[in-house]
């Protein structure tokens, strides 16, 4: 019964952004002031800006009130309005409830406690009442694939927020695709409109060879979250907000790997590690000049180092930290005599947006004021916030907190290292007793909302809980914004009240961690659709107990001290986890 | 890696171990995707519920089963694939809390049962008691909180505290006296005092443990400084359990003293078990030194210990064998007077000698009074006459003056002569007529209590009616007449001499009968005399051990051997001497001239005896001095038969006495502080035997304990017991050194556990 | 703190504590009060301070100290309690029925306790270097699928190579093996025998076959192995869950009736104090 999945290598473009692209539409877009000017020349044959339009592009029609983005969603696209006009609610914005957001108020010690025999007997027990209860939006079914969300009483939005107007030709959305971040505002449809979505592929190409545009894009991000970011990174806190400034002037950015990883992760996870090796895009080769100093801004990057013919990885890095830091100081304390070439290569594991802050920036500005203690800390190794073991070559790390390379090697292909809470279980210590599950279901009404499976390696298993990913791709593309990022302690759960089953964020997920489950009354009975008589399906995921007062259940709740939820941005405590 | 998992949801739905009860297919492999009911009821039915969209039924399965069917529903509208039904089992949560309910209602129906049933004895026993107590009905009669009934033990549990209740059940049958439940049964201030006299020396640093439970509790005394009887007793240990077994540290527990060991801590033995000279004044350094390896004696002389002494009883105590079978053999005839020098008995009745021709010279008017008394008025006489104030009156005026020469006497005086004389008179007139009965009534007065026939028998010893007749006839012929006359208040002048002689005469030939009968007794009496060289010597022995004073007199009794027949007694009195001192040679009654005498018939003479332990009391009496002058008599070791040279007096209380007859016997049901048993430890003596705990201490003079009459002031022919000795052995390896072993707690003299006689008739009854 | 040095730690508290208890029994019984009340109260106690983490157990929304917390207790707790028992029944068997009873569940509840930390110590690593990790409930699921490709494999020797030798085989010995878990003990006690003589049936026929059958036989002997791996696991996760189906119910039962023993011991000895 050997799965091996043999699959075309995915090439760009294989699955464009929309079907019904025609080349009226095409043409429509292209009618756009913002493509009109552009110099389709500027763009190589591989890819010209007629088929970008094609491919990453298409129109949406809005009805009055349709929100077309969420604040605090988490966007991949951005929108030119073609038609008609919407409106960008300014702060504080809407309710939560109209973005279909839960309240998840911690529970009270005598809340919690009740919950012993108020739960529910039967599994995924639900109060049908709650899904009709009126929340101010209404929800609207385009075809199959779509689902609308609009706002009921526009002319009482209008006047309880204050608004901005977004009209014809106008783009919003931009940065937040290619940040990769939540988005900021909410914008609705102010009567009927038509608006191009673009999704990040587009901009990203679009970016790069037209370079209006890129300035464009470029300033306005210089400017929202550039300067932030920097002042975020160590070695910059010292600088005042002015030499901050001249560097962000100064600052190119990239962007590696493929933004829809996930889509593709799972065969290739089947593939050999070389072939997997192969597929990540090098950000900077092992040995090369540092022309300047990388900042990872978001996305994950492998280091790693020649070791016979293959490549060791030697520890992974992501959002926030520097790399070839150490290199540039080496090479400007030695007064330029020492080449200081990058020890280790950079690969972009799945996708990474990379800050490249040139060399001689670094040497002005930053290494005659660096704080000595600052310095020390990435001089010798820079690995002094990520561990990994270094040096000496795949000898177990005598360091307690550095972890075998064979372990980083899974954690990294399999994209564990994206998990904030990731459930790690120590097979060699767990007694299969299911005390977690248990726990989990007392605190989530008798259902679990993981399961004690998943990849293993060594003695340890990566079991099926949602590990409330540093990028949480689940969160791309949910209709009704039911998925979401936790107001307070920033979990990824999903508002019940609001999903409408459509099983996006399931199948979004890399991890198989998000689940699918029919949902029943008091009496166990399926919940069916009065239309099509179907039984209704809700999105299912652990929620780190986000509203119980001890926090997540499952850890408690090992009795073997086996089950950990672990960030898997704090390596030494991993370390200490894998190898105690 | 080739898998048999698959993780995407699609495939693995939520797995739920919270769940009591899973599809029965699940055995199969192939759960439904309804599941049972909370009550563990299937409910399966189709595995989607078709609808009809114009006019067609579509399949609407859901994903998670694989979504639309290939078949499609049947032409009704049925789902074309019905789940057919199961029998849904048990989760493994569930199997363990079902398991755990059906134990839980066991255990509690056990607990009523144990509650409120016949069975609850049954099931409540912890376990047999001692045989001893297997006859005890129930739970109850120990228990008092049994009777109350399951729904009170909660209370009787927690509420208050019955432990000295329940002992009395225990009381009921162990009577151990007065304050059965106080430590020792003693009382707290002998306790106290106890504690003060033996304040601790503190030789060894007490366990840890002990000062632990110093501060761990104090000690479990109920009600004024009760112990409750299971404090220390504890039952339910199987039918063979030693009750009384107790731990050391358990022991000093309550004592200042805290120590576990003989060898250490235990304090040493102050001159056990000397706490007081022994009762017969036995001599052991001298006899085993001295007298027993005398050529002549050597033959009787003991050869073992055991020849004297024999385990008591119990076999605790080594009492020493009577008289007849240890003593006798050398010591009889000293008893007896054999070969004694001075009277060989002790003078009861006699007449006074008085001036009697002063008397007649003033017409004193005392009737016939011989001349040739010169007695002296014996204490048994005063103490006969006590009462008699008169008498009493005179005797104390006369006590200075010799009644043999009343020359140039005032008148008064010689009035208080007169009175003497008749009060005399009186008594012996009394005496020959009434006889008994007399000195019955006499001594109640000079007792102060009435006699018993047997206590008047031994005093008097059957006095022969003829000895005291013929006694009178030859000391006052006309005792009856004078005293008639006395009575009537007539004057009854003093006889002629020749009146005098001519009664003397008769006297005179009464005398010579008897003569040439004691003729050839004589030389019977020489070997006797032979004897009494020996004896003297083993006298001499016996007076040496005593006084040097005596020495002298035993020298002039073998000096004057004949001399004394030619002394101041005169030939006639010489021969009444032999005829009469010599007839009753086993003792008893005798007349010697002028004086009835009694000599001790052996060993252990009742009439000796009965005088000596009614004399003791003399300080009690109304007649206190003749009868402390009777005791002293007789207790001084030249009396007759020499009592006390054997048998130490004891001062037991002020001016009262005590004659130890015997030597220690052990008192039955008496529960001293130690004891100890000579019998166990026989077998376990080498060849130094007895000695190996008794050794001989020659230094000491043995008599200087006998000088006085309080016995705590003396010295031991032996040396004490050491505690090394006991120690040796008595260690937790070897012999053990258990507290109890030699100690008892309940100390007292109490009959072994029994009910009273009234009490068994009651039980009997019902 | 790893887990040796917490090992290391609490047995040494755990065994100084029993020390100590011991020490408090002898002079409670020195001081003439008998030491079994005092042994019985921390016993009970104690009982129920183990029994209670059947309770956290239950209160998992609550922030109470972490189950593995509670588990340490509880373990080393219970081996205080056992020279507690040893202490209160002064190291020989009670004869009263009560008392027995008492007994033999105590011993029941330690002994499946002892076995309990002893499996939960070694069998999780047996499962760990050995097979797929599954759980224990969809043992069966994976089962009846290994039980299918095995079938698919027989039928298609009897229709692509028509013999019956492979057929003759899996119906003779395979059949039954796979239907349901087997060899429970020897995977217990990390025997192989099982296995080891039905590969021998497997290839004892190997000369009879022609080269399609030889695929055919191999594919089943895969299947073998991998159902082997199966009954492993199957094995011991039982294990891991079935000696509590003694453990707990002893325990309630146990409690139970210590309670009354409890009472009657102070009622039937004159009350406490």
């Amino acid at each position: 019964m050997a799965r091996s999945v043999l699959i075309q290598r995915p090439r760009r473009w294989d699955n464009p952004f929309s079907a019904d692209m025609t080349d009226a539409n095409v043409d429509r877009i292209h009618e756009i002031d913002l493509f009109r000017n552009m110099d389709a020349d500027g763009f190589p044959a591989s890819t010209p800006l007629r088929e970008i339009v094609r491919n990453d592009m298409c129109i949406r029609r809005y009805r009055s009130g349709d929100i077309v983005i969420r604040a605090g969603d988490y966007g991949t696209s951005a929108f030119i309005v073609m038609s008609g006009k919407v409106r960008a609610v300014l702060p504080p914005g809407l309710p939560n409830d109209v973005l279909g957001r839960a309240e998840l108020p911690r529970k009270g010690l005598w809340a919690a406690f009740r919950q012993l025999w108020k739960n529910a007997k039967l599994p995924e027990v639900r109060d049908p009442t709650r899904y009709t209860r009126a929340r101010g939006t209404g929800t609207r079914q385009l075809g199959t694939e779509e689902t609308r969300i609009f706002l009921q009483d526009v002319p009482k939005i209008l006047e309880e927020n204050r608004t901005v107007k977004i009209g014809p030709g106008e783009m919003f959305g931009e940065i937040a695709a290619l940040a990769r971040e939540a988005r900021t505002t909410t914008i609705f449809a102010d009567g009927d409109a038509e608006l191009v979505e673009v999704r990040r592929q587009g901009i990203r190409d679009i970016r790069r060879r037209a370079d209006e545009f890129r300035q464009y894009i470029d300033k306005l991000y210089r400017e929202r979250t550039l300067k932030t970011h920097l002042q975020e990174t160590p070695i910059f806190k010292h600088l005042s907000s002015d030499v901050i400034e001249t560097i962000a002037e100064k600052t190119l950015f990239a962007t590696y790997g493929d933004f829809s990883w996930h889509r593709t992760y799972k065969q290739m996870i089947e593939g050999s590690s070389s072939e997997r090796l192969a597929q990540e895009p090098i950000i900077v080769e092992e040995g090369h000049y540092p022309d300047g100093l990388l900042l990872i801004r978001t996305g994950f990057g492998r280091v790693s180092r020649k070791l016979n013919h293959g490549h060791q990885t030697v520890r992974y890095i992501g959002r926030g930290a520097v790399f070839g830091f150490e290199e540039i100081a080496q090479q400007w304390r030695s007064g330029g005599t020492d080449s200081g070439e990058f020890h280790h290569s950079l690969r972009a594991v799945g996708y990474t947006d990379v800050l490249r802050v040139p060399t001689s920036i670094i040497e002005e500005y930053v290494l005659p004021t660096i704080p000595a203690d600052v310095l020390a800390s990435y001089l010798g190794t820079d690995s002094e916030k990520y561990h990994g073991h270094d040096e000496d070559d795949g000898a177990p790390p005598e360091d307690d907190t550095a972890i075998e390379t064979s372990k980083i090697e899974f954690l990294v292909e399999n994209r564990y290292i994206n998990g904030t809470a990731t459930m790690l279980i120590d097979l060699d210590r767990c007694v299969r007793c299911d005390s977690c599950v248990e726990a989990c279901a007392a605190g989530h009404n008798n259902n679990p909302r993981f399961i004690r499976h998943g990849r293993t390696f060594d003695h340890f298993m990566v079991a099926n809980a949602c590990m409330h990913c540093m990028d949480p791709v689940c969160m791309i593309g949910c209709p009704t914004g039911a998925i979401h990022r936790n107001a307070q302690g920033g979990q990824v759960i999903i508002n019940d009240d609001t999903c409408i089953g459509c099983a996006t964020c399931a199948n979004n997920c890399p991890y198989d961690n998000i689940r699918m489950v029919e949902i029943r009354d008091a009496n166990g009975e399926f919940i069916r659709d009065e239309a099509t008589n179907s039984t209704i399906l809700k999105a299912s995921k652990c929620d780190l107990c986000a509203d119980q007062p001890g926090g997540p259940a499952c850890q408690r709740a090992c009795p073997h001290d086996a089950l950990y939820r672990v960030n898997m941005d704090e390596l030494p405590s991993i370390a200490a986890l894998l190898g105690r | 890696m080739d898998i048999l998992q698959r993780f995407d949801y699609k495939s693995s739905g939520y797995h739920r171990p919270n769940q009591a009860w899973v599809c029965g297919w699940a055995a199969e492999g192939k759960p439904c995707q309804i599941g049972p009911d909370d009550r563990g009821n299937c409910r399966a039915t189709f595995e989607c519920q078709p609808s009809k969209t114009d006019d067609r039924w579509q399949c609407n399965r859901s994903d998670l089963v694989g979504g639309k069917c290939p078949d499609g529903p049947l032409p009704d509208g049925t789902c074309c694939r019905s789940i057919q039904r199961c029998w849904p089992v048990r989760s493994w949560r569930a199997r363990v809390r079902v398991t755990r309910n059906w134990v839980l209602a066991v255990s509690v129906g056990i607990l009523l049962l144990a509650g409120a049933s016949p069975l609850a004895p049954v099931l409540l026993n912890p376990g047999d008691v001692t045989f001893q107590h297997s006859e005890v009905a129930d739970c109850g009669g120990c228990h008092t909180a049994f009777e109350k009934g399951a729904a009170a033990w909660p209370m009787a549990a927690f509420a208050h505290s019955a432990k000295v209740t329940d002992s009395q059940t225990c009381i009921a049958c162990h009577d151990l006296g007065e304050n059965s439940l106080n430590p020792h049964g003693l009382q707290t201030a002998t306790l106290n005092l106890s504690t003060k006299k033996a304040m601790p020396q503190r030789t060894v640093s007490e366990p840890l443990v002990l000062t632990a439970a110093t501060w761990a509790r104090d000690l479990p005394l109920h009600d004024n400084n009760k112990l409750a009887c299971a404090t220390c007793h504890q039952e339910h240990n199987g039918k063979a359990f030693q009750l009384t077994a107790m731990s050391n540290k358990r022991c000093v527990a309550c004592h200042k003293e805290k120590f576990t060991r003989l060898a250490q801590g235990h304090p040493e033995f102050a001159g056990f078990p000397f706490d007081r000279r022994t009762r017969i004044n036995f001599d052991h350094g001298s006899h085993l030194e001295k007298h027993f390896r005398d050529a002549n004696v050597k033959a009787q002389a003991p050869k073992e210990c055991s020849s004297c002494h024999i385990a008591g009883q119990v076999g605790s105590l080594m009492v020493v064998k009577e008289f007849k079978s240890i003593c006798a053999a050398c010591h009889e005839g000293q008893i007896e007077g054999v070969g004694r020098a001075t009277s060989k008995g002790v003078e009861i009745f006699a007449v006074p000698g008085f001036d009697v021709q002063v008397l007649m010279e003033n017409n004193i008017s005392i009737g016939s009074w011989p001349e040739d008394a010169e007695g002296e008025i014996t204490p048994f006489m005063d103490l006969l006459l006590a009462g008699n104030d008169d008498y009493t009156a005179a005797r104390a005026n006369l006590s200075e003056l010799d009644l043999l020469d009343l020359t140039d006497v005032s008148s008064t005086q010689l009035a208080d002569v007169e009175q003497l004389a008749w009060g005399i008179k009186e008594l012996y007139f009394e005496l020959s007529t009434m006889g008994v009965a007399f000195l019955s009534s006499r001594l109640a007065v000079a007792f102060g209590h009435d006699l018993n026939t047997t206590e008047l028998a031994q005093l008097t010893n059957l006095l022969p009616a003829d000895a005291v007749k013929a006694a009178m006839d030859l000391w006052f012929p006309t005792l009856h007449d004078d005293v008639i006359q006395f009575r009537a208040g007539k004057s009854v002048p003093m006889p002629s001499s020749e009146v005098t002689n001519a009664i003397v005469s008769t006297v005179a030939t009464v005398a010579k009968s008897t003569d040439d009968k004691i003729g050839d007794d004589k030389i019977g009496d020489d070997e006797i005399g032979d004897d009494e060289i020996g004896d003297d010597e083993i006298g001499d022995d016996e007076i040496g051990d005593d006084e040097i004073g005596d020495d002298e007199i035993g020298d002039d009794e073998i000096g004057d051997d004949d001399g004394a027949e030619d002394g101041e007694e005169g030939e006639k009195t010489q021969i009444a001497n032999l005829a009469s001192e010599d007839w009753p040679s086993a003792g008893g009654w005798y007349r010697e001239d002028f004086s009835l005498r009694y000599r001790p018939a052996g060993h252990a003479d009742v009439f000796f005896r009965s005088w000596l332990d009614i004399a003791a009391q003399a300080e009690a009496m109304p007649a206190k001095e003749p009868a402390t002058e009777i005791f002293e008599a007789l207790v001084s070791t030249k009396s007759p038969g020499a009592c006390s040279k054997c048998h130490s007096v004891d001062e037991v209380g002020e001016g009262i006495q005590h004659v130890n007859w015997q030597g220690k016997r052990p008192i039955s049901n008496q529960h001293a502080f130690t004891a100890f048993s000579h019998v166990g430890h026989f077998t376990l003596l080498d060849e130094r035997g007895c000695l190996t705990c008794h050794s001989l201490n020659s230094e000491v003079d043995f008599s200087d304990g006998f000088k006085d009459r309080d016995p705590t002031t003396f010295v031991s022919n032996f040396n004490p017991v050491e505690r090394a000795t006991c120690a040796a052995c008595h260690t937790p390896a070897e012999a053990g050194d258990n507290c109890v072993t030699c100690h008892n707690y309940h100390i007292g003299t109490f009959p072994p556990a029994q009910t009273s006689t009234p009490k068994m008739m009651e039980q009997a009854k019902n | 703190m790893t887990l040796a040095t917490r090992r290391r730690r609490n047995t040494i508290i755990a065994a100084a504590l029993a020390i100590g208890l011991f020490g408090a029994h002898q002079a409670y019984d020195a001081a003439l009060y008998d030491a079994a009340f005092l042994s019985g109260w921390i016993l009970f106690i104690s009982m129920l301070l183990l029994a209670s983490l059947n309770l956290r157990k239950k209160l998992t929304m609550l922030p109470i100290g972490s189950s593995a917390t509670w588990l340490q207790f509880h373990i080393y707790l219970g081996w205080i309690a056992i020279v507690l028992f040893g202490l209160h029944i002064n190291w020989r068997l009670p004869n009263g029925f009560i008392e027995v009873t008492l007994a033999i569940l105590f011993v029941a509840v330690a002994g499946t306790g002892i076995l309990g930390i002893f499996v939960s110590r070694t069998l999780p690593k047996r499962l760990t270097r050995r097979g797929e990790e599954v759980i224990l409930e969809r043992v069966p699921d994976f089962l009846s699928k290994i039980r299918d490709e095995a079938e698919q494999v027989v039928i298609r020797s009897a229709a692509e190579a028509n013999s019956y030798t492979i057929r003759d085989l899996y119906s003779e010995h395979l059949h039954s093996y796979f239907m349901k878990p087997q060899n429970y003990f020897q995977h217990l006690i990390a025997s192989n025998h099982g296995l080891f003589t039905l590969l021998n049936e497997i290839d004892s026929i190997d000369r009879y076959l022609n080269a399609r059958e030889r695929e055919l036989i191999s594919e089943l002997r895969l299947l073998v192995v991998k159902k082997d791996d199966l009954d492993f696991h199957y094995a011991l996760q039982t294990t891991l869950k079935a000696w509590l189906l003694v453990h707990i119910p002893a325990t309630f039962a146990l409690l139970t009736l210590a309670a009354l023993h409890l009472v009657v011991v102070h009622a039937f000895s004159g009350g406490i104090g």
